[in-house]
Order: C-alpha cells, then structure tokens, then sequence
C-alpha cells in the first residue's frame, strides 16, 4: 500500500474528471480521462478496459436484482447489477468496445455494519451478483479487490486501464 | 488442440465446455465422456492432445483410467488435469504419480479454469514451436 | 473393521459443531463459487416457515465411503431454486427455452456431488473417498432429518442438507445407502 500523496491522484487536475455516483456509469475513449466515483461500500463498481480500442468504462451499482424494485429499475437502471451491467457493455460498444477484450475489474462490496453491529450481507450479494451477470454474459473477472468493512474511491485511468483503491489514508494499484 | 473432458455430470461437461470456448484458447474439437471406460475408447479412437476428468464416475473411475493412460505409452504427450471434488492429500500425491499437470478442485469459478487452460495452451504451443 | 465400532466412534466427532460448520462451510463454498448464490445460516423454525410455501422439491443423494466412514449426503432443494440454480451454473440466458427436467436434476446432483465432496475434504483432509453417481428425486415435502441436518438459506430459499451413517452395503460392487 502506498500513502496518497504518491498516488497517481494528483494529476487529476491536469486531467478530466467524470466523477459517477451511485446507479451511475460512464465510458470514454479520451485518453487523459479519468472515471471516479466515492462512497463506494456495500455497493459494487463493474470497470471494464478495452486496451486495444482504448475504452474504459465504470458502473456503480447498489443492489444485485431488479426484480425487488421493478419500477425503480425502469427509472434507474443503473442501481442494479443485472440491468446497470448490460448498460455499461452496450455503451462501451458504441466506442468499439470488444467484450472478447474485456479487463474487468470488481471493486466494493464491503460488509457495512449497522447499527446493532450486524449486516445485511450487501455487500456479498452484490459482489455475486456481478459475477453471476458477467458469466451469463460469457465475460471472465480479471481482478477483484471486494469485501472488508470500509468505504472506498476509486480511479480508472481511460489511458491505460490503470486503477488505484483508496481506503482512508492509504492506496492500492490494481 | 483436441480437449476430451470425462465427467459423470452432463451440466459439468456443458459448463466446463462454455469456459473452453469463451477463452479463446485454439480448439480443433471437444470430445465428452461420462465415465472412465468410455474416456479410453475415445482416446484409442481420437488423437487428443488435453484431457479434464473428474475421480468419481460409475463404470471407471477417473483413476483407473489414469492409471491405464500412464502405463500406455501411446499416450505419454497427454496432457491430464483432474477436476474433482475430492482435494485430499492423498488423491492429489496420486495424480502426481499419474502425470497429472494440474489438479483443480471443485467447486471452482471459471476463471480458474480459464488461467488453467491457458497456461497449458501456452505449454502446448512452447513444446510445438 | 466393525460396522458398529465405527459408526460410535464416528457419530460424536460427525454430530459436533465443527462437522456442521464444515457442513455450512462447505455448502457456501460451492454455492458462491460456482453458483454466484449467496448461503447463510438458518435455524430450524425459519427453515420450517419458509418451507411451508415450497410447493416441490428436489433431493439429491450421494452416497461417500471414506475410510472407515460411510452414508450419504442428501441436499432438499426447492424446485424454483433449483431451477436458478441452473441457470447460474451454465449462464442461461433467461430467453432461452426453459430446460428439460433431466439436465436440472442432473445439476442439483451435481450440487450435491460438490457439497459432499467439499465436506468431506474439510472433514478428513488426509483421506481420499469414493462418491457414487448422484440419484435425484423430485419430493412434495421435505425429506425427515438424518443424523446430523443442517437448514440454511440459499438465494434466500430454504435448502435442508442431511447426513446419514449407515453400514455400507454392496450391490453388483456399487456402494448404496
């Protein structure tokens, strides 16, 4: 692990920022770009990395099934792992994304404690239900950095696919 | 690369199957088995260069047709990898025995499998160059 | 080797808490990593509740020999379960035609080869075992419990896992429960 300050963070301000929330994705082909997104707990963030089209793309997803909101899932497609992960291939698509050449990355899915001490298991239902959703899609995970107890941010470097976990004071490189 | 996989499980042989194919390693064909016996009459038959077999299979087990595969000298190229549930010490020092390249334990993801097929793909292409 | 030596010297260690958190142990492993279902623990009213809207079930049996060690494994799944289950492990894609009951019981059978498997292995690493061909069975309730039962949840649907002991009988040189 490494301290932020020699994180690759800092040249963010050189850099455009699309910063995504929950049951938010985005994709892009500019390189210099940068895909961020916060708060990331018991939810899951899907990156995916196209080396050679030069596409990354980053979903952060909140819930495993549409099924349980049907109505949200129609407003907010975005909030589930079945309906949110088929968005972020369909519009890395659009930039000449190849699944076949898919990197895809699992981060998140941490176990967030309430308050009696105790969790819903969030976190692990929706670090499964990504898997469960890539496999019907025919798509292997090249990497994962899921579950613990805390909140984390994380980059996704459109250049190179690079990516960097930070968790508090401290940072790791995917 | 001819791949022969022997299993007692129709759904095992159908998943391990969608692994070969989404890994993209080269694959001339896909042969299936569902017992020991029937695994060695398709390697008299076919020229296969991988084979994936569980342990446990009525008729033959996965053992006694390794057993079979290492005393043949025929097939001293074959590359063999166990896929079985069962993962003690001893089944695994007798694979070793047996020439066993690689021995994966269920239950396993696909990706697991994956890495499995293609270091051996890359093994397969090393010793043909 | 005596049948009943065995089956007292066997029973304490098997029925303890450390077999039936092997057992949970065991099921989980192999319903998260090749299934993608998440398994948690269950007690037996929740079970009992739960079961009472299953309108049919599959029960998979394996019979095992390890060592001096013999029974079966049987997991009682729903049917809806098993049918996601199926699902999962081959990556239907939901539009496709629904499956022909023989591919899903071959599936719950092989569930219930993995979980046996995986058990085992937990129970006795050192000792290497035989599983016969799964027999599968659809079921309109639950099965009684064995010897040992554990109830647990997966994907939020009651699953019954029970071990018998028994003498091992041989027939034509299979092993049968």
């Amino acid at each position: 692990m490494r301290s932020a300050a020699e994180s690759f963070a800092p040249e963010l301000s050189a850099a455009r920022r699309l910063v995504i929330g929950i049951g938010e994705f985005a994709v892009s082909n500019r390189p210099g770009d940068v895909i961020v997104t916060h708060a990331l707990g018991s939810c899951i963030a899907v990156c995916i990395f196209d080396p050679r089209a030069g596409v990354a793309g980053m979903l952060h997803f909140l819930l495993p099934e549409s099924s349980i909101n049907p109505e949200r899932a129609r407003q907010q497609p975005a909030v589930f792992a079945d309906t949110g992960i088929p968005l972020l291939f369909e519009a890395a698509y659009q930039h000449g994304f190849s699944r076949k050449r898919a990197i895809v990355t699992l981060v998140g899915g941490a176990e967030m404690t309430q308050a009696a001490g105790s969790s819903f298991g969030t976190g692990r239902r929706n670090a499964l239900a990504a898997k469960n959703v890539l496999w019907r899609a025919g798509v292997f995970v090249s990497g994962q950095e899921i579950g613990g107890t805390g909140a984390r941010t994380l980059y996704l470097s459109v250049s190179d696919g690079r990516m960097e976990v930070h968790n508090g004071q401290t940072y790791k490189e995917l | 690369m001819r791949i022969l996989i022997v299993d007692d499980s129709a759904m095992m042989r159908a998943m391990i199957k969608r692994v070969i194919k989404l890994a993209d390693v080269p694959v001339e064909s896909i042969l299936e088995a569902s017992n020991g016996r029937e695994g060695l009459e398709l390697l008299q038959k076919h020229d296969v260069q991988l084979l994936l077999t569980d342990i446990n299979m009525p008729v033959m087990t996965g053992a006694e047709m390794l057993r079979e595969i290492a005393a043949n000298e025929r097939w001293r190229g074959l590359s063999r990898v166990i896929i079985s549930t069962d993962g003690s010490t001893v089944r695994r020092e007798e694979a070793a025995d047996l020439d066993v390249r690689c021995y994966l334990e269920k239950p396993f993801s696909p990706e697991v499998l994956r890495d499995v097929l293609n270091e051996l793909a890359d093994n397969e292409l090393a010793e043909t160059d | 080797m005596s049948s009943t030596n065995s089956r007292t010297t066997n029973l304490p260690k098997l029925t303890n808490p450390e077999a039936a958190s092997a057992m949970f142990d065991a099921v989980r492993t192999v319903a998260e990593q090749s299934f993608f279902a998440v398994a948690e623990p269950a007690d037996d009213r929740s079970f009992g509740v739960a079961a009472s809207k299953v309108p049919r079930w599959l029960v998979a049996t394996v019979v095992f020999e390890q060592g001096a060690l013999a029974g079966s494994v049987s997991c009682t799944l729903p049917e809806k379960l098993a049918n996601g289950l199926f699902d999962a492990f081959t990556g239907r894609d939901p539009a496709e035609a629904a499956p022909v009951a023989t591919l899903v019981h071959d599936l719950v059978g092989e569930f219930s080869n993995m979980v046996c498997g995986a058990w085992l292995t937990r129970v006795e690493s050192s000792r290497t075992f035989t599983l016969s061909h799964p027999s599968v069975e659809p079921a309109l309730t639950p099965a009684a419990a064995g010897d040992l039962r554990l109830v647990a949840a997966i994907d939020d649907l009651p699953v019954a896992v029970d071990l018998r002991l028994q003498p091992l009988r041989r027939v034509n040189g299979a092993a049968q429960a």
